[in-house]
């Protein structure tokens, strides 16, 4: 997939991932590693950028006699995934015109 | 490489970073080699998840936001080895790191701003790298304060002469093989943490307000000297004179040896350790005011000399059956 495009759904896949609720790096991994390609070195900036733009609170809280962050999604952040899915909205309609014009 | 070898290799590599940044990333790692390890992963193969420390820090890199951007640059220099008999290298509040280069080349990896930056000449047969720190009214400038600027020297294993490490607030260390000619490891304010060097001439550690540790070292005379830190040996063998001062800091060791004159003084400290000889070959003299001395003076025709002083510390020394 295309660096640029990647680059912006899996910042919305890793804010979609904190829609259930809190989450850490370790899950958030599992949870979408079999939708998206990721991995603990691409995770950790996408998480400090969500932060930075507080698109995510984060808390550490101690789990089992050791420290642990946790990525709470704000509104602001799901305000992100509904824009996101308007603005892809036109992406598609854009796809649908291209796969029009190639295929028939 | 387990966890903590892991994280400690990753906070070398991160020079040029924010310490809370640094910080943060080595957290972050931690956590998530806790995580794995809590799924039924060893440590080792935790590590292995995450991928190599290049790759790690390739993706810290790309996505750094122009914002937390800082003047300091990487670089990384080489130099043939070949007809260089001296090295030096002295630093300001920079941690250096020494390391075994896997050619016959000087490697150095550090980091530089405008107003914090490294010199470096070579003259006649001597490699002379000297950190200059421009000062701002009067006040060295004092930015690495909050960003980590270490230093790494990559030094070949065929590199048999006179090594010269100095820095000021910050640590060395190094546990790669070296084999010198003369060795010097100088820091204030700073930890000397130092392995497996062997000089046939003479070996120097000092340090201000820090603890020195050194395991493995051998050379012709070797001196150890703290101010207010404690001093930690491990298999030390000198061919003539062996010295360790300190005042406010205890001395402990194991397995320490001289064929000649062992040295061990502190003022405020006790002194705690085994030397790896039989106690008959030395001639002994200790003193302490206010501890006890498990040591009796003797005094033999022989010029191996064992001398152990402090004031307020008590000393418990013991021999090899």
């Amino acid at each position: 997939m295309d660096v640029q495009l990647k680059k912006g759904i899996i910042d919305i896949c890793v804010l979609s991932s904190l829609m259930d609720g809190p989450s850490y790096g370790y899950k958030i991994i599992k949870d979408i590693s079999d939708k998206i390609e990721i991995s603990e070195s691409t995770l950790y900036p996408i998480l400090k950028r969500l932060e930075q733009n507080k698109y995510v609170l984060v808390k550490t809280e101690e789990y089992q006699g050791r420290l642990r962050k946790y990525y709470h999604i704000t509104e602001e952040g799901i305000k992100k995934i509904k824009e996101f899915l308007i603005e892809f909205e036109e992406v598609i309609k854009t796809i649908e015109y291209i796969k029009e014009k190639c295929y028939e | 490489m387990n966890k903590k070898e892991f994280l400690r290799e990753l906070s070398f590599r991160l020079i040029f970073m924010k310490k809370d940044d640094k910080q943060a990333i080595l957290d972050y790692y931690s956590e998530m080699i806790d995580d794995y390890v809590e799924d039924g992963y060893t440590e080792e193969e935790a590590v292995l998840k995450l991928g190599s420390i290049k790759s790690i820090i390739k993706n810290i890199k790309e996505s750094k936001d122009n914002e937390d951007s800082i003047e300091y640059i990487e670089k990384k220099l080489e130099f043939k080895s070949e007809g260089i008999t001296n090295i030096s290298l002295t630093a300001l509040n920079r941690k250096i790191k020494i390391e075994n280069s896997n050619d016959e080349l000087i490697h150095l990896e550090y980091s530089e701003s405008e107003k914090d930056y490294i010199n470096i000449e070579i003259i006649d047969n001597k490699l002379n790298i000297e950190n200059v720190v421009e000062k701002q009214n009067g006040i060295n400038f004092i930015i690495n304060k909050i960003i980590d600027t270490n230093i790494i020297l990559y030094i070949p294993e065929s590199f048999i002469y006179d090594l010269y490490i100095c820095t000021k607030n910050s640590a060395i260390i190094s546990e790669c093989e070296l084999n010198l000619t003369n060795g010097s490891f100088i820091t204030t304010n700073g930890t000397l943490n130092i392995q497996n060097v062997s000089s046939t001439n003479d070996l120097l550690f000092t340090t201000t307000n820090g603890a020195i540790k050194l395991e493995k070292i051998s050379a012709e005379n070797i001196n150890i000297k703290s101010t207010n830190g404690a001093i930690k040996l491990e298999k030390i063998d000198s061919k003539e004179q062996l010295n360790m001062s300190t005042t406010n800091g205890s001395v402990n060791f194991d397995n320490i040896i001289s064929s000649k004159e062992i040295k061990i003084k502190t003022a405020n400290g006790s002194i705690k350790g085994t030397i790896g000889e039989e106690q008959s070959t030395y001639s002994i003299e200790s003193h302490t005011v206010n501890g006890r001395n498990n040591l009796s003076n003797i005094v033999l025709d022989s010029d191996k000399k064992l001398i152990v002083e402090t004031a307020n510390g008590s000393i418990n020394i013991q021999f090899k059956e």
